[in-house]
């Protein structure tokens, strides 16, 4: 599969909840195969409804929305990662990360192999066998991921994973994200976040959305290479783009459309 | 150190109440068939031993087997209501009449209407102890986390799937409280029941041995039979804890060792 093709494809998306709540409007974006984009906005502004939309978890009110999630059949093309850890308190970490392979019928010794590979991978290696309950909160978050990535899916959707974390285990995570991301090939990433910094680290685009109604009001590209080089956080560029980002959300804030370096978004 | 502590207290709180008993039939000189001392309840306990182990084996046999079809009844009616939300609706009712009827009150109808007096003693036994199941594990069925309902649909989980890797597990605490309460309930029904039916037919269970006590003013050995009872009654109590903790105590904050 090329790098450019469009994974997921969102068209002048209206979603109406039956609340009568206005979720998002006009929405139109794309992510690319490869790509990894942040959704970036304040609470309430739909960017977890996106993701949901993109997962095939909710269907739009207007427009259209293609994504693997949406076409493929019994495939687990499509992974999702919560803001809290979701983890069955019941499962061991193996068996929490084994069911994604086991809803599609393969069995613990077929999956054993995957599952100790993806674990070893986020850290957890020595964990296999102990309960939710006591692992801390970036360890809880790892195995989450660790179960995101075990089928080897082609979109992997975000919403605030690390939003309840403290700054020194999000750091990390956010470092160790992009190097998960880097090593799965061609997988895209939608990651959503409240969060400047977190989304100029992340992402190679960042999309900024505007609340009430939910919508994309501009979009950044962030020229850095991957990996991050190091003191990627300090530099000029890191700061420059935070600031335009900025910007951005303080326009989207008071009515009205970003202009400047923060372009008008593309379909 | 601590597991030793905490079973002093109530032994030595249990032990006072003994002594006390004892001490206030001696001093007050009250004649056993009004109000037995300990010491004489265990002395009538030990001397009809082998009639009184064959009566508590018949209301065990009772309790054990309506608790046993309670869980079964229980859990497959709520595993059926959380298949069909209509089913629910048209039965429901039906099991919430079971549970407000008050059981001393039909068990005379379900003793003429059944003919063996075991399986009516079973019957009684059940109504007053499948409510909780039920009613708890439809409950359960429902407490499964948003998110991960969210995630077994993203992995286009099949019904059976989400039933058994999903809605069972997250149902668990909650049948587990459900069958400690009807743990209880069970060896009630089985006593009330057998209160019912009299000190009848062949197989006497520890209530008929009560009664027959009873009428012949044998004090000493109704208390002696009560004394089963309770014990019955802690055993099953302890049982479940025990249970409880081996099925939750990994992962269920019920069972955290952690101070509250």
């Amino acid at each position: 599969m090329s790098t450019l093709d469009t994974l997921i494809r969102l068209q002048q998306v209206d979603k109406r909840f039956s609340s009568g709540l206005q979720a998002l409007r006009d929405v139109s974006l794309a992510v690319r195969g490869g790509e990894f984009v942040a959704l970036l906005g304040p609470s309430g502004c739909g960017k977890s409804t996106v993701l949901r939309l993109a997962a095939g978890l909710d269907v739009p009110s207007a427009g259209t929305v293609q994504a693997p999630a949406l076409a493929a059949r019994g495939q687990a093309t499509t992974a999702f990662v919560f803001q809290e850890p979701t983890l069955m308190p019941w499962a061991t970490v193996f068996d929490n990360v084994w069911l994604p392979l086991r809803l599609q019928g393969q069995s613990r010794t077929q999956s054993a192999t995957a599952v100790r590979k993806v674990l070893a991978r986020v850290g957890l290696a020595d964990f296999e066998s102990a309960h939710p309950a006591q692992l801390s909160g970036g360890m809880k978050m790892r195995a989450s991921i660790a179960r995101a990535l075990v089928t080897q899916p082609q979109v992997l959707l975000m919403d605030e994973p690390f939003a309840a974390l403290d700054d020194i285990t999000r750091q990390a995570l956010n470092a160790d994200l992009l190097q998960w991301w880097q090593g799965a090939g061609n997988m895209a990433a939608l990651f959503v976040t409240h969060s400047v910094a977190e989304a100029v680290f992340l992402s190679q685009r960042v999309l900024v959305m505007a609340a009430r109604p939910g919508r994309v009001v501009a979009e950044l590209a962030i020229d850095a290479p991957y990996p991050r080089p190091p003191g990627f956080r300090h530099s000029a560029a890191f700061a420059d783009s935070c600031r335009q980002l900025g910007a951005a959300l303080q326009h989207a804030h008071a009515g009205t459309a970003a202009d400047g370096a923060a372009a008008e978004p593309h379909a | 150190m601590q597991r030793a502590k905490d079973w002093a207290l109530p032994a030595l709180v249990l032990l006072a109440l003994l002594a006390g008993w004892e001490a206030l039939v001696r001093l007050a000189e009250i004649p056993a068939y009004t109000l037995p001392a300990p010491s004489v309840v265990l002395q009538t306990l030990v001397a009809n031993f082998g009639s009184l182990v064959g009566s508590w084996w018949v209301t065990l046999k009772i309790t054990a087997g309506a608790l046993a079809l309670a869980c079964a009844g229980g859990v497959l009616i709520a595993a059926a209501f959380a298949v069909s939300p209509t089913l629910e609706r048209a039965l429901f009712p039906v099991a919430v009449v079971l549970q407000v009827t008050p059981i001393v009150a039909v068990a005379p109808l379900i003793l003429i209407y059944v003919e063996s007096t075991t399986a009516a003693l079973l019957l009684c036994a059940w109504i007053v102890a499948f409510f909780p199941i039920l009613s708890n594990t439809v409950i359960g069925l429902r407490a499964a986390d948003a998110n991960l309902r969210d995630l077994f649909r993203l992995y286009r989980a099949t019904p059976w799937q989400r039933l058994r890797l999903l809605r069972l597990p997250a149902a668990l605490p909650y049948f587990v409280a459900g069958l400690k309460i009807s743990g209880g309930l069970s060896l009630i029904g089985a006593v009330t029941a057998e209160m019912v039916a009299g000190a009848a037919g062949r197989e006497t269970g520890l209530a008929s041995r009560i009664l027959e006590a009873s009428f012949r003013t044998e004090t000493p050995k109704m208390f002696a039979a009560l004394t089963l009872l309770v014990l019955t009654g802690v055993m099953i109590f302890a049982v479940f804890n025990a249970l409880s903790r081996w099925l939750l105590g990994p992962w269920h904050a019920s069972e955290s060792q952690r101070p509250l």
